[in-house]
Order: C-alpha cells, then structure tokens, then sequence
C-alpha cells in the first residue's frame, strides 16, 4: 500500500507536529508548546532559533554555499581547527563526513590499513549506525534489520563493562575496538572508567586502535568536550555527528597523530563532507558551547536531574551529563506517552525500563523542575 | 660515511655543554657551530673548560653567521637549548631561512617551547604568548622510549623532571596497572637549576641541605600530564613534589600509586616482569633488582628502574642524569632516528660510577 504523503514507511510517528521551535520549546500545529528533552536524537544542542547558528548559516549561504574539498575554504580550516582545539590537543587532524555512521565506517578503514588485520571487537548493547561496516558491529542488528548477507569482518563481542572478558576478545589479529563509552542506543548506559581503561591497556598491549564512538555523547554532551575527557581515556580516533551541527547534517573523525601518519592522498574521500554549510555550522556550534559556557551548563544542570527527579516511576539514573536514562519500575514506552500528554518530549532505548533524555545544552533547573513535577503526577 | 655537521644554539649554557660533549664522541655527528648571541666570537672552551679538549679554537658564532651555515649545509643536526621564551623564534627563523634555501635541518628543541600541542597550552603555563605558534605543527614532544616514530619532522625533547617521571609512570598506566592518580617525588641535582646562579640553588646554600619547591604546582606538571596521555591514552593525575638535592648532576624520581581492581595481589616479580616487558628493546632503560642509585647513570644516558608492590599499592623508582638522559642524551638519541640513525650511537658509555 502506497503511503498517502510518499515517505518511506519506516519510522513510527508521535502524535505531534512540529511547525515551530525556540530554546528548549518545541510547538505544534494544534497550538500545544513541549518541552524537548529529546532534541531530535541528541542534535539539538543549542536549542532552536540560536541566533549565533542561525546567522552563521545565513551568512555562509548567502558567500558560497558549497565547494568540494578539492578546493580549499577557510571556514573549512577554521572549523577542523576550532574542534581539534576544542578536542584538547591530542587529536591533530580531522576528516569531515555527513553522518556518525560514515565517520565509524572510516575509523574501521583506518583500523584496517593501518594494522592488516581482520576482526573488530565491539560491545554488547552498543549501536554504530546503519551502514555495512557500522551496521556489523551494531549489537542485534543481524537479528533486526541488517539484511546483507555476511559481515564484512570477523567480529568478537564483549559483554558490557566485563574487564574480564577483554583479554580474551582482543588479540594480535584485532585491528580495532569500537566502543560508545556511555551507550546511547543501550539505554544511556556508561561503561566506566575501570572498564575503558581496561580496553586502552588490553589495545596498547596488542596494538590494537581504540576507537571512542562519540556520535551521541560527543561534541559538550558529557559535559566535557568529548566523554574521552570525561573518563581521561585517550582513543586513537573520536568519531562525533548529531550535536556537532545542530541539525546541519555532518559528522567528524578526529586523528591522533599516528592515525594521521598514515594517510595518504585520496585514501579517505567525500562529496558533502566539509561542505561549507556544515562546516559553517559545527564552527557556530562550538563556538556558543565555549562562548556560552554550556559544558558549566551541562555538568551543573545534569547533577540537578540526578540530586531531584528521582520521583514517581522513576527509581535511579544512569549515563553521563545530557545522555541521561531515568531508570524506571515501569516500562518506558508507557512513560514516555503519559510525558507526552503532559507536553514534554523524551525518548526510549534498548533497554525496555530507562527512558533516554538527550536534552539541549541550554536547559535550566527550571525546565527539570516541570519535568519532575509531571513525574509525580504519573 | 661522512659525518653531519652539527649546529647547537644556546651555547654557553650547561644543557648546551653536555651536547657538546657527547657530539664529540659521537661517530657521526661534528660540531660546525655553536651560537651565543651573547659572546659572539669568543673562545667556546673558555666558556666550557672541561670540553677544551674536544673543542680546540672553536668560537661562538652569531645569529647571523648561524644562518648562513643553516641555509648552506644542505643537511645538519640542529640542537636548540636556548631558554624557554627565545628558543621557539629562533628556531623558527631558522627554519624560515632553511625553506628558503632549499636546506634540510632536523631540529630537537631542549627548552620547553615546543612541548605543548598549542600556544595556549604554552602560555597558561609559561605566563607569555608563544614565539611561533604556526610552528607547533612541525614539532612532536614525546621520550623515543615511548614514540617508534616522529610524525613530525622535529622534535621537542621533554623536561629532565618529566623525563624520569614518565619513564617511571607510562608503563604503568598503558598496561593498566594503576588507578590513574600518581604521588610523585622527584630530587633533583643542582645543574637542573642552570648555569646563573639564584640564592635559593647557590653552592652554600644547597649544599649538605634538602629541600621541597613548588609542591603540587610545578610548572613541568602540565606537560607531563600532557605527554603521559599521548603516550599511554590514559590521563592521570600527578601529584607532583619536586625536591633540590645536595648534589650536582642527576635525578632520583619515586612514583607511587594504587593498583587498579584486576590487578590486586600483583606481587613485585611479576610487577618486574611486567615493566621488563614494557621496556624491552629499550636500550637505555634498565629495570633493576634494587632501588637504583644516581651513581648508576650519572654522566650516562642510561635509566635504571625498580619497582615494588604490596599488591595495593606500588612504587617505582627511576633514577637518570638529568643533563644526560633528561636533555642531551635524550635529544641526541631522537637525532639519531630522525636523521636514520641507530639510536643508540654516540650514547652508550656507561656511567662514571664515582663523581
């Protein structure tokens, strides 16, 4: 059967639509205003009508809004070097792409060419993206929605935060190790410093690649600029996507200096990947997280949602800064309809009992505030 | 083979000496020109008396004369141990006329201008902006214990301070043993306080005395952090309480830590082996049997540690020379590999033993 408005029917809707946003506020076609802890799958991380990335966007538009990376731009240089700021100095170059699949599909090449090896280890509950690579070592996708016929690689599991599986899962033939440290997909679920740092030492070990996927908590989520900070746990490569735009579709592989010693010339490849527009965009971004102080932000209003909304249906936290999981005596499906009846947007996971809350970095005590208050009431 | 010509800026300093004296005895580096921009055209022994032999009639030479060698040598070895604040600018200019030439200098920079990732990592520790920032990129800061390979054309040697500390604490944190905060307390000799004499570090003072400085706020603490998470992807807190000792070269350094959950009960042969293994193929790294002493290494490039454990905690002592292995030695062992060298050539006579 033909769906009546020609989209691909393969997402199901909330009851809502959307016609209009600012800040944290989303409203809707019957005139309804909710608060959006949710922010399109953690993208929106500066709210809605941000002046600074409205006009950033504007202006790059109105100059020149696309030219390949054959042709140097400097709001190109300036962005990869904003973030390679931003990312503390341990990353010395980065590849732009379109997606945070795209990004995990080329750390997995790097991990390739640069190590000759053929398997990658990954952890259970963790989610990469949809591609063939990504969608490989996506926990359940081969029961779900894979669809290709075989794996590109050999794959080795390891249970979640179990530092004694690790040494029998990474080997000499393990060209990397790709890991979310706090799973978003998996229901905001942090692995721990004990358990990424067992991961670092097992890899510096066996010269394996440790690659931080950082799609959801990267880019100030954590509430510091990428949760390898927040653990103190160094990859060798961060792929990011969703917040670093703000909905500007792009995603970022950012290189320690040995990764970037072994590039060569058209080894990596994009069309709209760099594009000034996305570039233009991730430069706003991280330009209001540090202008702003969102990280302040982020940390100071993340404690508030742990110290006071553990209330109604909702029995512990997990995750870290803005990638929070309420974790719930009753399934999240059912909370996150009754939140919606009280106009406040939150999402779900793989876990059936956490109720995933991805909310923008400007969010206020005040906005946690009518968050627990609708808890209460359920 | 015929040997590289060798340029050493900074040339009247102790740092700057020692180089002199191990390129003497290096089989295929030779000094072409020490610049002092202070003493132009003076006698370099005069400066530097114990290397009278090495050095005959050598002069200090000028900036300017320095420039004209680097942009005429189509090959040379540059050491830069210039103070931290010039050295950055001098080595750019340079290098500048280099690239203009068509030349092709290595440089190891000894001072610390070139040990942070970026200018503003520099000038929060050093209180001033950085002398070359676009010339960040062309330096990688790291011990060639820990690096196979330079990405970058130069190199930044780290500090004699970190130079210990890391050699005691990356093994540690890259194979996981430790929960990354580390004590650290490190006991320095006089020369790491240079050649101009201050009250605090002058002979009548420090001698038969011992002293702390700058508990928890030294300045080389940033940049330890920094190069121990380059190195082992983990950062670690360091807690570090630098010491003056009564003595001239050397540097005694004890990192203690506890031992991370799956390492509990370790005991302290297998600790050894542990680092034995960390270090292998490490020609100047020796893990010893016994707490080493400076007596060991003095006047080498040699690194003797040992380690113990009560399967709690552990504790690693490192002991090096801090003019030798912490600076000099260092910086002529990563010459070496940049210009395809062995690595170890020029560097391997043992210590004094009795100083």
């Amino acid at each position: 059967m033909s769906p009546i408005d020609h989209l691909a029917p393969v997402f199901a809707q909330y009851p809502i639509e959307v016609i209009d946003a600012e800040g944290v506020w989303l409203h809707t076609r019957d005139g309804r205003h909710i608060l959006d802890l949710y922010g399109g799958h953690a993208v929106a991380a500066l709210g809605y009508k941000h002046a600074g990335w409205t006009r950033a966007l504007a202006r790059q538009a109105d100059a020149c809004s696309f030219q390949s990376n054959a042709v140097p731009m400097d709001v190109r240089a300036r962005a990869a070097t904003r973030l390679a700021r931003f990312a503390g100095g341990h990353f010395d170059s980065i590849f732009f792409v379109n997606s945070g699949a795209e990004a995990n599909e080329n750390a997995l090449r790097m991990a390739f060419k640069m190590t000759h090896r053929s398997k990658i280890v990954a952890i259970e509950g963790g989610w990469h993206g949809r591609t063939a690579a990504a969608g490989a070592v996506t926990w359940g996708a081969d029961q779900k929605w894979y669809e290709f016929p075989r794996a590109p690689f050999d794959i080795g599991w390891i249970p979640r935060r179990d530092v004694s599986a690790i040494a029998g899962q990474i080997d000499s033939d393990t060209a990397a190790v790709i890991v979310e440290p706090v799973q978003g997909v998996g229901g905001a679920f942090d692995l721990g410093h004990e358990f990424l740092a067992a991961l670092r030492a097992r890899c510096n070990e066996t010269g394996t690649l440790l690659i931080f996927d950082e799609v959801q908590i990267g880019v100030g989520r954590s509430g510091q600029p990428f949760a390898a900070h927040f653990y103190g746990v160094m990859p060798d490569m961060i792929t990011t996507a969703k917040a670093l735009g703000n909905g500007f579709p792009c995603g970022a592989l950012l290189m320690t200096p040995r990764v970037t010693s072994a590039l060569k010339l058209e080894g990596l490849g994009t069309t709209f990947g760099g594009g000034p527009m996305a570039c233009a965009a991730i430069e706003a971004v991280i330009e209001a997280i540090e202008n702003e102080k969102l990280l302040e932000n982020v940390r100071r209003v993340a404690k508030y949602l742990r110290d006071t909304c553990t209330v109604g249906p909702v029995t512990g936290h997990q995750g870290a800064g803005f990638l929070h999981g309420l974790i719930c005596s009753r399934p999240a499906k059912d909370i996150q309809k009754s939140l919606l009846e009280r106009n406040i947007l939150v999402g779900t996971s793989g876990d059936p009992h956490v109720v995933r809350l991805l909310p923008p970095y400007i969010l206020q005590e005040t906005h946690v505030d009518f968050l627990r208050e609708a808890l209460q009431d359920l | 083979m015929k040997k590289i010509p060798t340029l050493v800026l900074g040339g009247t300093g102790y740092v700057a000496g020692e180089v002199l004296r191990l390129v003497a005895g290096h089989p295929q580096l030779e000094i072409a020109g020490v610049m002092s921009d202070s003493q132009p055209g003076e006698s370099v022994a005069k400066a530097l008396p114990h290397l009278a032999p090495a050095l005959g009639d050598l002069r200090f030479l000028s900036e300017s004369e320095i420039t004209t060698l680097i942009t005429t040598l189509p090959k040379s070895a540059v050491f830069s141990a210039a103070p931290h604040g010039v050295s950055a600018e001098l080595i750019d200019k340079l290098l500048k006329a280099a690239e203009a030439a068509g030349t092709h200098p290595r440089v190891v920079d000894i001072s610390a201008d070139y040990r942070y990732a970026s200018a503003d990592a520099y000038a929060a520790v050093y209180k001033h902006p950085h002398g070359a920032p676009s010339r960040l990129k062309d330096f990688t800061c790291a011990l060639p214990e820990h690096l196979q390979q330079s990405p970058t054309p130069h190199v930044a040697h780290p500090g004699c301070f970190a130079t210990a500390t890391l050699l005691a604490s990356v093994p540690l944190l890259s194979l996981g043993l430790v929960t990354p905060t580390l004590f650290v307390s490190g006991v320095t000799g006089s020369t790491g306080s240079g050649r101009k004499p201050v009250d605090g570090t002058h002979h009548p003072t420090r001698h038969s005395d011992f002293y702390a400085y700058n508990a928890l706020a030294h300045r080389h603490a940033p940049e330890i952090t920094a190069c121990a998470t380059a190195a082992s992807g983990i950062t670690a807190n360091f807690a570090f309480v630098p010491h003056s000792g009564p003595f001239a070269r050397g540097i005694h350094v004890a990192v203690q830590a506890t031992l991370a959950p799956a390492y509990v009960g370790l005991d302290s042969k297998a600790l050894l082996t542990k680092l034995r293994g960390f270090y292998e193929g490490s020609v100047f790294v020796h893990i010893v049997d016994t707490p080493p002493r400076l007596k060991d290494v003095v006047a080498s490039n040699y690194a003797c540690l040992h380690a113990s454990t009560d399967g709690r905690t552990l504790a690693v002592m490192c002991v090096i020379d801090n003019l030798t292995k912490g600076a000099a030695g260092g910086a002529v062992q990563w010459m070496n590999r940049l210009l395809n060298l062995p690595e170890h050539i020029g560097l391997t006579a043992p210590a004094a033993g009795w100083t």
